[in-house]
C-alpha cells in the first residue's frame, strides 16, 4: 500500500511545519494568547449560561465542561494538520492548485501537508488538560469500552469537522463566496458546544442529520456518560465515512474543472 | 509510438463577458452572462524521446494552456493526450513521477525554510534513493553555482537565485519529459546563461525530452532542434529551426566594406526591392528580399561602381522570421 509513501511525507511535512513556525517566534506567542483568549472566553460564556439557569438540560458543571474540551480538542487538531483547507479559495484565485497536480501524491494530502499548525498543537495539549480533569469529575468510567470510544472519537472527529470544512471551502471551486459559506459553518458549530437538547428538535435534527457536527462532540459524550441507548459507536464511523465520502467527492469535482489562472 | 502524442486538443475557458454598464453589471450578478474563449483549438503533435521543442506565440496565444494540459493541470476540453501511451489525467500518479515542471511565475519551494529542506521533501515525494538525490544534487550545485544559496531560506534568494533552485528541483527524480514555461523570464543573462547551460546538458547528456516556451528567442535558438508556432490556439508552424529560417527567410542583410563608397556621396541605388539601412565612408548596409533579387545581382552592381573589400550575408534571425509569420497569420484570418 501507498500508507507508508504517505507516512514518510507526513513526516517530511511536518519538518517544514515547525521550521517554519521556529521562524516566526513572537507570532507564535500572539496566535496563542488570542487563541486561549477567544476559547476561555466562549467557556466562561457557557458556564455563565449555566450558572443562570441553574445547569444547562440538567447537565452538571463537568460535564459541559467535558463536552466543551472535546469540541475544542477536535477544532484544535484539524486547525493543526487540515487548516490549509481554509486556503483553498486564494489557492485558487491565484492558481496555485498547479504544482499539486504536477506531483505523484494525492493533492489533498499535499494540500494540507504544504502548511501546519503547530501552535494548535500546544493549545490541544491545554484542552486535554481540561477533558482529562472534568472527565474524572464527570466520572466517566475507567474502562476498555472508554478508551475505545475515544481513539475512535478523534479519528471520527477529526474526518467529520475537517471533512466539512473542505466540503464547504471547496465550494469555491464554483463560487466566489464558498469561503463566507464555511465561515458560516463554523460560526454554526458554536451550538454543538452545548448540550444539544436544550435547544428546538429542528435544532437538534440539523446538526444530527443534516449537518452532523453532534457527532464531533455531543453524542460522543453522551456515550462516554452513558446517558444515551444510540450505538454512538457504530454512528460515529458510519458519519465519518459519509462525511469524508462527500468532502472527496466534491473536492474531486473541484479539482477535476480547476481552471488555474492565465499567465 | 511517439512519447508524447497529442490529438485534436481542445481547451475553452468561460470567461464572464463584460458587461458595460454598471447597471448591466448588477443584472449580470444574478444572471451571469457567460461566453466560451477557445485559448486551445485543435492542436497535434508529437514528440519523440530526447527531442527538445520551444513552443512559441505571441501573448494569450495559448502556450501555457497547452502546457498545463500536458502536465495534467488542466483538464482538456476535447482531444487526447498521451504520454508514453498514458492519458495524464487519469495516471496522475504514474506519470508526474516521470515529469518535471517548471512555472517561470511561479515557485514550488518552500518560502520559509532553507531551500535543501524543500528538495528533501521532493526526496519523499517522488521517492528519490538517497544515492541518486546526493548525486543529483552535486551535479547541479556544481552547474547552476548553488553551494550557497541552498542553504538559505527562498524568501532570501534573487530572482535568479530562485529559479535555480526551482529548474534544479525538476530534475532531482530523473524525469523523462520537461515542461518549462517561461523559465527565463525576468532574469539576468548571467542566471540565463546558467539555465540554458543546464537544460542543454541534461538533454544532451541524459535525453530528457524538453518542451520550452520562452519570450527570449536566444532561449529557443540555443535549446530546441524544433520549433512549434502557435497563434490564437493554432498551430502555424511545426518543423527544424534550420527548416523555418530556410523556408521562411524573406529578407537578407548584405554588408560591404568598400574601398571608396560612391552611394555615401549621394548616389542612388539602382536596384529596386533593396533597402538601405546604413552607409557610411566606406561601409554599405543593405537589406534585401530573397524572392525578388539575390546576393549575386547585387554584387555585381555594386562592384561595378566600387572596389569590394570584404562582403558578408546575414539571413534574418529567427525572432524577426516569427514575427512575421505571426502577422501574416493574422492577416489571413481578419
Ligand atoms: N484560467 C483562465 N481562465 C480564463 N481564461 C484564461 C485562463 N488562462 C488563460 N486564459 C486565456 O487563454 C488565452 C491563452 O492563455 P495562455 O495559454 O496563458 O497564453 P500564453 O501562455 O501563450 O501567453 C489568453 O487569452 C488568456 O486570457
Ligand atoms: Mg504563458
Amino acid at each position: 500500500m501507498r500508507l507508508r509513501y504517505y507516512g514518510r511525507l507526513w513526516k517530511a511535512y511536518m519538518r517544514i511545519g515547525l521550521l517554519t513556525t521556529t521562524q516566526y517566534p513572537a507570532d507564535t506567542v500572539i496566535w496563542i494568547i488570542s487563541m486561549l483568549l477567544r476559547e476561555a472566553a466562549g467557556f466562561v460564556g457557557i458556564l455563565a449560561i449555566a450558572s443562570v439557569m441553574g445547569s444547562l438540560g440538567a447537565w452538571s458543571f463537568y460535564e459541559i465542561c467535558l463536552l466543551f474540551s472535546m469540541c475544542a480538542v477536535i477544532e484544535a487538531i484539524s486547525m493543526a494538520f487540515f487548516d490549509n483547507v481554509w486556503s483553498i479559495d486564494s489557492m485558487i484565485r491565484r492558481g496555485e492548485m498547479d504544482v499539486y497536480l504536477v506531483r505523484p501524491a494525492s493533492p489533498f494530502v499535499q494540500m494540507v501537508g504544504n502548511r501546519m499548525h503547530f501552535q494548535a498543537v500546544l493549545s490541544m495539549l491545554v484542552y486535554i488538560g481540561i477533558f482529562l480533569w472534568s472527565a474524572r469529575g464527570a466520572h466517566v468510567p475507567l474502562n476498555l469500552h472508554t478508551a475505545f470510544v475515544l481513539v475512535e472519537y478523534v479519528i471520527c472527529g477529526t474526518l467529520i469537522n475537517s471533512g466539512i470544512y473542505t466540503l464547504f471551502n471547496s465550494l469555491n471551486f464554483w463560487i466566489v463566496q464558498g469561503s463566507d459559506l464555511a465561515e458560516f459553518v463554523q460560526t454554526c458549530r458554536e451550538f454543538v458546544k452545548y448540550p444539544l437538547h436544550v435547544f428546538p428538535a429542528f435544532i437538534q435534527g440539523f446538526f444530527t442529520y443534516i449537518l452532523p457536527l453532534g457527532f464531533i462532540a455531543y453524542y460522543p459524550v453522551l456515550c462516554l456518560l452513558g446517558k444515551t441507548d444510540m450505538p454512538v459507536e457504530i454512528l460515529l464511523p458510519a458519519v465519518a465515512a459519509f462525511v469524508a465520502g462527500a468532502a472527496s467527492i466534491v473536492w474531486r469535482l473541484g479539482l477535476k474543472g480547476y481552471n488555474s489562472t492565465g499567465t | 509510438m511517439m512519447q508524447i502524442e497529442v490529438n485534436h486538443l481542445v481547451k475553452e475557458y468561460k470567461r464572464k463577458r463584460d458587461p458595460g454598464t454598471l447597471l448591466k453589471a448588477l443584472g449580470s450578478m444574478f444572471r451571469p452572462d457567460y461566453e466560451i474563449f477557445r485559448a486551445v483549438d485543435d492542436i497535434n503533435l508529437g514528440i519523440e524521446k530526447g527531442e527538445a521543442v520551444g513552443y512559441v506565440g505571441p501573448n494569450g496565444s495559448g502556450k501555457s494552456t497547452t502546457i498545463k494540459m500536458l502536465s495534467g493541470v488542466l483538464t482538456p476540453t476535447a482531444g487526447t493526450i498521451k504520454i508514453d501511451g498514458l492519458e495524464p489525467r487519469k495516471n496522475r500518479m504514474k506519470i508526474n513521477k516521470r515529469t518535471g515542471v517548471v512555472f517561470g511565475n511561479r515557485s514550488v519551494l518552500w518560502w520559509d525554510v532553507p531551500v535543501m529542506e524543500s528538495y528533501r521533501v521532493l526526496q519523499k515525494l517522488y521517492e528519490i534513493p538517497e544515492k541518486t538525490f546526493r548525486d543529483n544534487l552535486e551535479e547541479f550545485i556544481d552547474l547552476l553555482d548553488m553551494e550557497r544559496i541552498i542553504q538559505v531560506p527562498e524568501r532570501q534568494l534573487s530572482l535568479g537565485q530562485k529559479m535555480k533552485c526551482n529548474i534544479a528541483a525538476a530534475f532531482l527524480h530523473n524525469p523523462e519529459i520537461v515542461y518549462l514555461d517561461e523559465p527565463t523570464i525576468g532574469l539576468d543573462s548571467e542566471s540565463k546563461l546558467k539555465i540554458r547551460r543546464f537544460i542543454q546538458k541534461m538533454n544532451e547528456d541524459r535525453h530528457t525530452t524538453f518542451i520550452v516556451t520562452s519570450h527570449d528567442f536566444q532561449d529557443i535558438e540555443s535549446l530546441c532542434q524544433r520549433i512549434i508556432l502557435i497563434n490564437h490556439g493554432k498551430i502555424v508552424i511545426d518543423d527544424k529551426i534550420g527548416a523555418v529560417r530556410k523556408n521562411f527567410t524573406k529578407k537578407k542583410q548584405i554588408t560591404f566594406d568598400l574601398a571608396d563608397n560612391p552611394w555615401s556621396k549621394g548616389k542612388e541605388f539602382a536596384i529596386p526591392d533593396v533597402r538601405v539601412l546604413d552607409v557610411g565612408e566606406t561601409n554599405l548596409v543593405l537589406e534585401y528580399d530573397v524572392e525578388k533579387t539575390d546576393s549575386m545581382e547585387i554584387m555585381n552592381y555594386v562592384s561595378a561602381s566600387s572596389d569590394i573589400q570584404d562582403v558578408s550575408i546575414n539571413g534574418q534571425d529567427i525572432e524577426s522570421i516569427i514575427r512575421e509569420i505571426v502577422k501574416k497569420d493574422n492577416q489571413g484570418e481578419v
